[in-house]
């Protein structure tokens, strides 16, 4: 038995309700192949770094769990399948890690519009000097 | 050939200079490459991969880090 750490995007039409449900189909995969689901964490929905595929955004998941070798194929050819998955990578996760919760888990920035408005001060005489130009 | 002459001194010069590699990510090896944060630092602005001659990371830090960064990008976490 190896452990694997998989990181699933939904696409951005998915539904929050839904992804109770699509993390479900995804461990229960796992647990058919006969393998055990360690860590699962939600990463919500987040901005792409880059548009992919015409999406800006997806819902994240990662899931580290342990599953023989021999068992992965089937497994990478399974969620292919389903089209409510945008993209999933499994990479195989070293030792030292197996008892942490996956860490990409960041919290993403809240919007600019969001984080509420920063005084900035006196701008000082900044007017009056541009003015004189 | 004056030119070349001063090539090979020049480099004559730079074989004496040590090339000590200085241990700026010693503790590399305890911290979760997957965390984004962390990779990004190893990140130019564009998003290009920083070379380890100025990070000073060891071939197998470098290694470790530049697969991280990629599989990062195909995922959207970075650019």
């Amino acid at each position: 038995m190896n452990t694997y750490e998989g990181l699933f995007i939904f696409g951005e039409s998915v539904k929050d309700d839904r992804i109770k449900d699509l993390g479900a189909a995804v461990t229960g995969e796992i647990q058919k192949s006969g393998g055990t689901v360690l860590h699962t964490r939600d990463m919500g929905r987040r901005s792409f770094a880059r548009t992919m595929q015409k999406t800006e955004s997806g819902v994240y998941l990662a899931v580290v769990f342990q599953v023989a070798g021999d068992k992965i194929a089937a497994l990478n050819a399974r969620y292919k399948l389903n089209d409510e998955i945008f993209r999933f990578q499994i990479a195989k996760l070293d030792e030292k890690f197996v008892n942490s919760v996956p860490s990409t888990a960041a919290p993403e920035r809240p919007e600019r519009s969001d984080r509420g408005d920063r005084d900035r001060g006196d701008r000082g005489d900044r007017y009056q000097r541009d003015r004189s130009y | 050939m004056a030119n070349r002459d001063m090539k090979s001194s020049s480099s004559s010069s730079n074989a004496t200079v040590s090339r000590r590699r200085v241990p700026g990510i010693e503790a590399i090896k305890d911290i979760d490459l997957r965390d984004i944060e962390l990779l990004r630092k190893f990140t130019t602005e564009q998003g290009k991969i920083v070379p380890s001659r100025l990070t000073g990371a060891t071939p197998t830090q470098q290694r470790t880090i530049s697969r991280a960064i990629r599989r990062a990008r195909v995922m959207g976490l970075l650019r």
